[in-house]
This record gives C-alpha cells, structure tokens and sequence, in this order.
C-alpha cells in the first residue's frame, strides 16, 4: 500500500503531522509511506521511523522563480511535470492532503482512489470529499469556539485512523545535532549548574508577537529572580526584531545565551531537548519542543486558538487570553485596542512560570495563579486518546511524557539507516544537476560520520580508522566541487561499509 | 569491518596515456559518419587541458586542474560505466528523441544509446579537447556508427536549434552530464532553455488538461 502525504510549508503544520504518520504506520505495518514536503523541511522528517520516502519540493525558490524569473516558467512546469509523472508511476492507495487547495491541485494530478483533505476538480474547483474534513472547515468557518479538537487529532480522523492512546510528535535530531548543541551552550561560559529554560520570542506573523519588552522582562526575571540560564532562539530573520536589552541584568547577562539565528532546525531541535521549559507564543519552535518532549509555556493572544493548534502532548502549559472577541480573524481591525496581548502581562507569565515549576516538582498548580480574561490551561487526553485542555490546576504533578523518541547512538539502526537515506539523496541531487543542495547535505553528512568515527573510536571499534584520509579527501572535493568524487565516497565508499554495518548488526540482534 | 581501498587519483595518482589504436579506429567510423567533423578532430590542436587517470575497473576518468589548484573529475574513478548506466536511466522514458549535453569521454553517451536505442540520440558537447582525449581513450564506433547519433562539438545555439526544429517535435527530451556541463555554463544553459521552451510546448499541446492542471498548480504556488 502507497500513500502520499503532501503539506510543504510551516514548520509547526509539518510536525503536528507526525503523530497521524506514526498512526498510519502502526494501522498499516506494510505501507510505504511518502511525504511530500518543503525542501527546507526535510530534516524535520529525516530520520522519522514512519516516514519511508521524504520528497522533497522546492517550494520557495518556485514562488520566487515564477514571480522574478519568468524565463523559467518553462523548466519549473517541466519540472512540475516530471515530478507528477513520477508519482503517477509508484501508484498511490491513499493521498492525504493537509495543504487545502495547493495540496488538493496536486492530489488531483497524481490521481489515486482515495484523497483525503480536499481535492480538486475543473468543474468542480475544490471540493471535499471526506466527512472529518467537511466537519473541520464547517467549525472553523463557523463558529471556532466550538472546536475542540487539536488539529493533530483531525489529522488523524481525516488519515481515517481510529483513537489511539499513542500519539505523539516526532522530531529525531540526531547525535550531530546533539554535540553541536552542547557545543553552543556550553560556548557560552554561562553558569553550567543552572538549568536552561528556551524562550522564542520572533512569531512569523507580526500579530503573534507579544513584544520584545515583555520578554526581555521575563527573561531577567527568569535569569536574576529564578536562578535560570535563558537559551534565546528564533530565525536569522528574527535576530534584528529582538535585540535584547541587558541593561538591569547586572553581573548576570553571561546567563543569556543568544542562539538566534545560528542553529539548524535539528540543533534547534536538539538546544530545546536539554531545557526543561520552553516559553514562547504559537509558533514553529512550540511544536518542535513538544516533539523532543520539552514541556512548553505558550502565550496564546487573539487570533491563536489552543484547542486547535495549541502543543500536543500531556502536560504543556498554555496561557490563552480568553476574550470574547477570541478567536478572531482580522487582528489588523481590533477595535478593543489589542486588548488580549495588553492582559498577558510579563507578571502573568511569570506566574504561570512558578505554576509549571510547581508543577514539575510534584505539587499542585493553584486555582487562582491567573485572573480572567487570562486563563491558565494544561494539555492532557480524553478516554479516546485525543488532546484536551484542562485547567492546570486540575492536573496532578509529575513529569510530561517525551515524545516518541529515537535512540540513534552507534548501537542503534537509526544512524546507518539515515546516512544511506541521505547518501543516496546526496548522488541523486548532482544526478540532477542540484549541486548547492548536494554539496551542504554532503557536509552535514560528512559531519555524521566523523561523529561515527568519533564514536567508534572512543568504544574501541576501530573499523572506522582508516577513514580519516578518506574524510579529508572528501573535504578536498568540496572545496574544488568536484561532485563526481563525492558521489564515488558515498556509492563505493560510505554505502558499503553502511550495508556491512547493518548486516553485522543485525546478525547480533539475531544472536 | 574495514573500508575498501579507494583509488588513488587527482594529484595523488597516475596519469594513463592514448591509444593510437582506438584513436586511429573511432576516426575511421567519425570519418565515415561525420566526415568536417572528424577533420576537425584530427586538426585539434589546443592545448591539452585534461589529463586521463586510471578507473579502479581499468577504463579510464579524466580530470582538470583549475588555476587555483582545485581538481574536478568528470566520470567515476571506479566504474565509469556502471555510473554511466544509472544516469542514463534517468533518461524521460516518453522521449522518443533524446539530447544529451555534455559528452564527457563518452561514456553516458554510449549508455543512454543502450537504454535509448531506438531514437535519434543528439550530442551536444562544448569542449573540442574533451572529444579528442576521448577519441583517443574510448572505444566508441559502436555509437559513432549509428546512424541515429547527432554529435555536435561546439556548434553554436542557433545551429543546434535550427537542427532541432528540423527533427519531429514530439517527444524530444534531454538528458544534462552535470560534470561536464557545469564546467561550461555558459554554452549549455542557452541550450538547455531551448530544449525546455520545446519540452514545455509540446507537453501542453498533447496533453493539455494535465497541462492546465499543472499552469493552475503553478497560479496558486506563486500565491
């Protein structure tokens, strides 16, 4: 069984997608399942044990292309062209389209029995075929007080999955990842003893930020009253929207580890897994933390609507100014004068903040910690397995699960089974002619495995020793971009040590 | 568990000579099929700016060394042919004729010709010198003697295009040797705009609700 499931833009759509792809892998043990994403997304299914084919679609550089560069309209058809063509080919049983009407275009061209999510006619225009699907458009054009449900869980009802008690975001970010995030943090001769609390505090729309004062205010609250180390991070375009002021921070500012704009979506990933908090509105980064199992603090103003969106998994904090006005659609036309960003005072977070330490340590989170319109909620499941909020105080302390998480140490499968993946992505890129693309997979790749050889080295194994001059060689051919060399290190080189390692160990599974 | 050796090349290995022998008999057929083309080849005189290695499989790669030093292979340093056949299968299996840019020493030429037997194959190459070090070093009479096969070696873009208004429209498709033809941008790409434009017409003319659906696809892309 083949199913294609398309959604290519925004971070957080991408990874609230995870837990259905892991229902649909356990409903369909034998399926193959193929995603189509965002080129820049990649990483965020790299890896993923559910997903069996990542495709990837450059969707920016098309926007830009078909808006600057006519001349090419030709080859991006062309290209465009191929691509359906191809996926005509491989036959899909079931498309899941979680990307509205782009997604129900392209469903529709690649055909198949069954598309799910919305697809697309000439006569017709877009259409719905499917019941969970016209359900989730009639409450959101409707009346969207009246949704709760978390988009996870539609996901999953549109994908026809039935409740599961085991849903949970994935982001695997891999032992690379991991080692540059120690890196990052420990580069910062902060004071190592106390813990890391992530703040996020850029929001792709202007409309969800909650503002730099407010959060520089947290941040020495956190810093200078709490005893925390504050990790900032947030995009390169984000980095001149929050320049943080360190004025009354006194001696303690060495506490402040700025990462904006400097990690990878994996680092990223992998900074947020060794805090204990994240505390951030609804963005991207939120659905990352609640993916490595870090509990989340989110500020939810008017136009987010955490029953909806809102972190997935038991035990993440969310602050929701409840307003009547709330959800509302049009934040440019506020008449109350942005009223539900004015009552999330940084007093409240930081009340909201002591609740969750509470919390964590086992104790109970007050009834009165916020005042209405503020509302302090905690996420948790129903008896079907579906998300709900609750007033946090009606939760019992304790630790919030981790999501679903990947040991990808030397001993696993995961590492060999990644690097093949993306060797083969790599020959198939100069195959193509996608050389800068080929040539940065190929530096992170080549990062991998002098982290395996690393690794190997320091317990002894030493089948990876001869390998240094080969690591240099390949170093040398990146820098004269010599791609057929490169190919040659992964097709006779890397892939067959990558297949003997997999063999041996299997064979000592099997022992 | 060990890796298996790698071969030795850019400016750590061997360089091989030619063959007068696979010279003399790829100019016969070149001669006989082409016959301005192979006085050029035989006339080339420029100054030899590759260098053939030894493959780990005995047929050869060849190399460049820029200015800077940096050294650019352009066919596999272990089996040229085998790297060959799996680019070749990237050739449009709709493609009734087929271009191929970049000819490189020959051999994804040659691969394509066995994946893609049945069609006018036409080679488009920008470097004369690169043709005649692979005269010299690969035997290619069997695509040389085909009928079927087009080689241009540094032919301007108007005569490759007016050669390919002159071929049966339908189904053209090409295949780019990125090696060979990123040395080269600025021959090939005017080219390969060519080849699209065609590629891009034809699609909308024998399938035009694919095509539309695709034109839509694009309209909401760009948002």
């Amino acid at each position: 069984m083949n199913i294609l499931v398309i959604r290519t833009h925004r971070l957080g759509d991408i990874l609230q997608l995870t837990p259905m792809l892991g229902g649909l892998k356990r409903r369909y043990p034998d399926s193959t399942i193929y995603v189509l994403t965002g080129t820049d997304y990649t990483p965020l299914l790299e890896g993923n044990p559910c997903v069996d084919a990542i495709i990837p679609f450059p969707e920016k550089e098309y926007r830009y292309a078909l808006k600057k560069e006519p001349d090419r309209y030709p080859s991006l058809f062309n290209a465009c062209h191929d691509l359906i063509g191809e996926l005509r080919r491989i036959g899909f049983d079931l498309i899941i389209n979680r990307q509205y009407e782009w997604g129900a275009r392209f469903a529709s061209l690649v055909g198949g029995p069954h598309i799910v999510g919305g697809a697309y006619a000439p006569e017709r225009g877009f259409y719905f075929d499917d019941q969970p699907s016209r359900e989730l458009v009639d409450v959101v054009k409707g009346d969207r007080r009246k949704n709760r449900r978390n988009l996870v869980d539609w996901a999953c009802r549109i994908a026809g999955l039935p409740p599961d008690d085991d849903r949970r975001m994935c982001l695997p970010v891999g032992s690379t990842a991991r080692r540059e995030a120690q890196r990052f943090i420990d580069s910062a001769r902060s004071d190592g003893e106390r813990s890391l609390v992530a703040v996020q505090a850029g929001a792709a729309r202007s409309f969800r930020q909650w503002g730099t004062d407010n959060f520089a205010e947290v941040i020495g609250r956190l810093i200078n009253e709490n005893g925390k180390r504050v990790v900032l991070i947030g995009s390169e375009d984000e980095r001149d929207l929050f320049t943080i002021r360190r004025n009354g921070m006194g001696g303690e500012e060495r506490n402040l580890i700025n990462l904006m704009g400097k990690t990878s979506l994996k680092i990223t990933g992998a900074v947020l897994e060794r805090c204990e908090l994240l505390i951030t509105g609804d963005t991207g980064p939120m659905h990352m933390a609640a993916a490595v199992g870090t509990p989340v603090l989110s500020l939810f103003f008017g136009t987010a609507y955490p029953w909806e969106t809102g972190p997935y998994g038991n035990g993440h904090f969310i602050l929701y100014a409840d307003l009547p006005c709330a959800p509302c659609l049009d934040p440019a036309r506020c008449e109350r004068g942005h009223l539900c960003k004015a009552v999330m005072t940084s007093s409240v977070v930081m009340d909201a903040f002591a609740a969750f330490e509470a919390f964590r340590s086992g104790g109970a989170v007050g009834p009165d910690c916020v005042s209405p319109p503020v509302r302090l909620l905690a996420t948790s499941r129903d008896a079907y397995g579906e998300q709900v909020l609750v007033p946090a105080e009606q939760l019992a302390g304790g630790v919030p699960e981790r999501g679903l998480w990947i040991d990808d140490g030397l001993d696993g499968e995961y590492l060999p089974a990644i690097l093949r993946v993306r060797g083969d992505g790599i020959i198939r890129s100069f195959m193509e002619g996608e050389n800068e693309r080929g040539f940065t997979d190929f530096a992170a790749y080549l990062e991998e495995w002098f982290t395996l050889r690393r690794t190997a080295l320091s317990h002894g194994d030493e089948g990876l020793e001869s390998t240094e001059e080969l690591m240099n060689n390949c170093l040398e051919a990146l820098r004269s971009r010599d791609t057929v060399v490169l190919t040659d290190a992964v097709e006779h080189l890397f892939n067959p040590w990558l297949e003997q390692f997999s063999h041996e160990s299997c064979n000592a599974n099997h022992r | 568990m060990s890796f298996p050796s790698r071969p030795r090349s850019g400016s750590l290995g061997k360089t091989m000579s030619t063959s007068d022998h696979i010279f003399d008999e790829n100019m016969a057929v070149l001669h006989k099929m082409a016959p301005l083309l192979a006085d050029r080849v035989r006339g080339y005189g420029g100054r030899p700016s590759w260098e053939l290695v030894p493959a780990l499989n005995g047929q050869v790669t060849a190399r460049t060394v820029s200015a800077e030093g940096l050294v650019r292979h352009i066919h596999s340093s272990y089996d040229p042919e085998k790297e060959a056949l799996r680019w070749a299968g990237l050739a449009p299996r709709d493609a009734g004729t087929l271009a191929v840019l970049g000819f490189g020493l020959g051999y994804h030429a040659v691969a394509v010709r066995r994946v893609h037997h049945d069609g006018p194959l036409v080679i488009i190459e920008a470097d004369p010198g690169l043709l005649h070090l692979a005269m010299r070093s690969v035997s290619l009479t069997s695509l040389l003697d085909d009928p079927l096969t087009h080689l241009f070696v540094q032919e301007s873009r108007e005569d490759i295009e007016r050669f390919l208004n002159g071929l049966n429209p339908r189904s053209l498709g090409y295949l780019s040797y990125f090696p060979v033809t990123d040395l080269y941008p600025e021959y090939y790409q005017p080219i390969r705009d060519i080849l699209e434009k065609r590629i891009f017409e034809r699609r909308l003319q024998e399938t035009p609700a694919l095509g539309r659906g695709i034109e839509g696809l694009l309209r909401e892309t760009m948002g």
